[in-house]
């Protein structure tokens, strides 16, 4: 669900939404999400100061609060 | 800032003698808390409030109904709309976003829901976080942004009056101690609001200090015996 999430988020802020990718790594207390985008869409997932990966990791946390894991989102270039 | 005063037992008492006053509805009316009085020997309690003007230059207020505006603003206003829909879908939770206000290119989304507190978030920060996103995506393909707000149960509303009523109280402890006070960080927009609360009175000033996004406001005397 949160794999979802992360990618409806990420296509719709950059240009190449082909490009986007999520990969899920399930781990026992947490749960790491691995995005990835085309390489000049990498600013429109960061954002400046990292604002908007931290608006996802925000909207994140707050759609798996109601559940018992962590998730993590990393951004991978 | 117009500053008409009303006077009323309770908040709700001076917001209803001020919609009656000026045939505007109540839900219209916005205000700032001016003095809550207790109540003496001498004197009821009550609590003072200050209208505003309808057309305060306000970002976050869109005044009115919501005027006619461009196609292209209003079917971006729709996009904007129906991603944070299904945003709110993909989170799990139960809820709707719809258009409040359209004015120009400033959006006001307003979110009902029943999950409104995971919603809101800590200090509002998943609703600013929902407010980035949505800001992004009312940016994109066009040459002029739309402007987005999202609200849910009039959080921003709530949040504006206690921070200036609080800013008022600040300022009331920097008269009568002369010495100036540091408020907590802030962003652009909070401070801004503290900064205008303030600039009616002419014996304090408000001065940002530090660097980047989130700087703090000093609240100074200006009158003599400063310290």
């Amino acid at each position: 669900m949160e794999k979802e999430l992360v990618e409806y988020i990420a296509k719709s802020l950059v240009d190449d939404p082909s490009g986007v990718s999520v990969n899920v790594i399930e781990g026992e207390k947490s749960t790491i999400l691995e995005l990835k985008v085309s390489d000049n869409d990498i600013g429109k997932v960061i954002g400046k100061h990292g604002r908007i990966a931290k608006a996802m990791r925000t909207i994140l946390s707050a759609a798996a609060s109601k559940k018992e894991k962590r998730v993590v989102l990393e951004i991978l270039d | 800032m117009a500053a008409k005063e009303y006077f009323g037992i309770n908040e709700e008492e001076a917001v209803q003698e001020a919609a009656l006053d000026l045939g505007i509805p109540r839900e219209k009316i916005r205000y700032t808390l001016i003095e809550t009085r207790k109540k003496g020997l001498f004197f009821k309690g009550g609590v003072r409030i200050a209208v505003l003007d309808e057309n305060d230059d306000d970002p976050d207020v869109a005044g009115g109904e919501p005027a006619l505006s461009g196609e292209e603003a209003r079917a971006k206003a729709g996009e904007v709309v129906d991603f944070l829909n299904t945003l709110i879908g993909k989170m799990g939770m139960s809820g709707t976003a719809c258009i409040s206000s359209l004015t120009g290119d400033k959006l006001l989304v307003a979110i009902e829901s029943r999950d409104s507190s995971l919603l809101i978030g800590k200090m509002g920060k998943t609703l600013d976080a929902l407010q980035v996103v949505a800001n992004i995506v009312g940016q994109k393909g066009g040459e002029r942004p739309l402007r987005v707000i999202v609200d849910c149960e009039n959080y921003r509303e709530r949040r504006q009056q206690k921070l200036v009523s609080f800013a008022e109280e600040v300022a009331d402890h920097v008269r009568r101690t002369r010495s100036s006070r540091l408020l907590e960080p802030m962003n652009p927009f909070e401070r801004r609001l503290v900064h205008t609360a303030l600039t009616r009175y002419e014996d304090i000033e408000t001065v940002s200090e530090g660097d980047g996004l989130y700087k703090q406001i000093r609240i100074r005397f200006r009158g003599q015996g400063r310290r």
